[in-house]
């Protein structure tokens, strides 16, 4: 998954081509939103209100534009995020969906991290992304391991490394 | 040499060629997963140190491709890293990022103003190993980024191969095929969970 979607972001303009002028978001629904919320609450506590109320509760991240004070709450689904537009001064809520294309679905599974959403699911698929890491890691030492006990590699073996090494280091000074 | 033979030297020797690209995103992950931005530490000092301010008078399209302007705005700042980003903050200002994997310096310009602001960065760990996750793509225009995607293409065309070329390798050793089946089929199905899930 990671090699699939780091090489659709790598390829960004070929893959966005098709897509560049289309809309991107395909309205759902609207409908008048008037549930008081709590005194003093803070953005996030308005958006957990209004997914509850949708039945959306799940990651997201909201931003309040600081004019009109309109709520823009984005749903991270992996499959199907939606934005969803709540305008305070006329009580209304704009649910849209994402258009699915894969290599957005790849970029979403890519950037699916972290445990700061403080959800189970998303800790569990956190630590699975901490497990990932982990067996990089081990690969990388337990493949130098069985690399040395293969006594007619080791020339070639030390030419592939040192490669690796020089032509990285020269990359992190060029670049 | 048969295929066994040589698809076990092109899963050892592409390993050992791409190791240190790859660990790079084992280290730079980490900090991602963690948010381990060393915050705390680098709170009380200054993020951004002013170089210098220069008059510039370029035409900024309300519409049409910004990395044109960028590119001569940088050039008219003597400002030549091979990576930078740039995106409008508002209708009277462009901020451009400019990269290298040791600095960031910073270009504002004040387009009613016709003044550019130049700031570099204070070098930060955290952000220098976060640069070896993202820095450099194909649309850089510049050959050193291209040869560097490149070689990232060729790192993620590799842990395919190192998938497709493992599961061949299991494939041959009958005794591990029940766990390796139970460890496969386990990973797919738990991945296919979280998807719909999450």
């Amino acid at each position: 998954m990671y090699a699939a979607s780091a090489i659709v972001m790598n390829h960004r303009d070929f893959f966005d081509a098709p897509y560049r002028g289309r809309p991107q978001w395909i309205k759902e629904t609207e409908k008048l939103y008037s549930d008081p919320f709590p005194p003093g609450a803070s953005h996030k506590i308005m958006a957990e209100q209004i997914l509850a109320s949708l039945d959306l509760e799940g990651a997201f991240n909201v931003q309040q534009n600081r004019d009109n004070k309109v709520l823009t709450i984005h749903r991270n689904d992996l499959i199907s995020p939606r934005r969803i537009t709540y305008d305070p001064q006329n009580n209304k809520l704009l649910i849209e969906r994402h258009k699915f294309r894969f290599s957005m679905f790849l970029r979403r599974l890519h950037h699916r991290r972290g445990y700061h959403q403080n959800r189970l699911p998303d800790d569990i698929w956190a630590f699975s992304v901490d497990l990932v890491i982990f067996s990089m890691s081990f690969w990388v030492f337990s493949g130098l391991l069985l690399w040395w006990k293969v006594k007619p590699s080791r020339r070639l073996g030390w030419i592939s490394v040192l490669g690796g090494i020089i032509l990285f280091v020269f990359f992190i000074i060029a670049i | 040499m048969n295929f066994d033979l040589f698809n076990r030297r092109i899963h050892l020797y592409l390993g050992l060629f791409l190791m240190v690209f790859f660990l790079k995103y084992a280290v730079s992950g980490f900090l991602y997963n963690h948010n381990l931005g060393l915050n705390e530490y680098y709170k009380d000092k200054p993020q951004w140190t002013k170089l210098f301010e220069l008059t510039c008078k370029r035409p900024v399209p309300d519409n049409g491709d910004l990395r044109l302007v960028a590119a001569q705005i940088l050039k008219d700042a003597g400002i030549e890293n091979s990576s930078f980003g740039v995106y409008r903050a508002g209708k009277k200002q462009l901020n451009i990022n400019s990269h290298s994997f040791f600095s960031t310096t910073r270009v504002v310009y004040f387009i009613d103003r016709n003044l550019l602001l130049v700031e570099d960065k204070n070098f930060r760990w955290d952000h220098f190993i976060h640069k070896f996750h993202w820095l450099g793509r194909y649309q850089q225009d510049s050959f050193i980024c291209d040869a560097w995607a490149f070689m990232l293409d060729l790192l993620f065309i590799s842990i395919i191969i190192w998938v497709l070329s493992g599961i061949y390798m299991w494939w041959k050793i009958r005794k591990t095929r029940l766990w390796g089946a139970i460890a496969l089929g386990g990973g797919v199905v738990s991945f296919l969970f979280f998807v719909f899930l999450l």
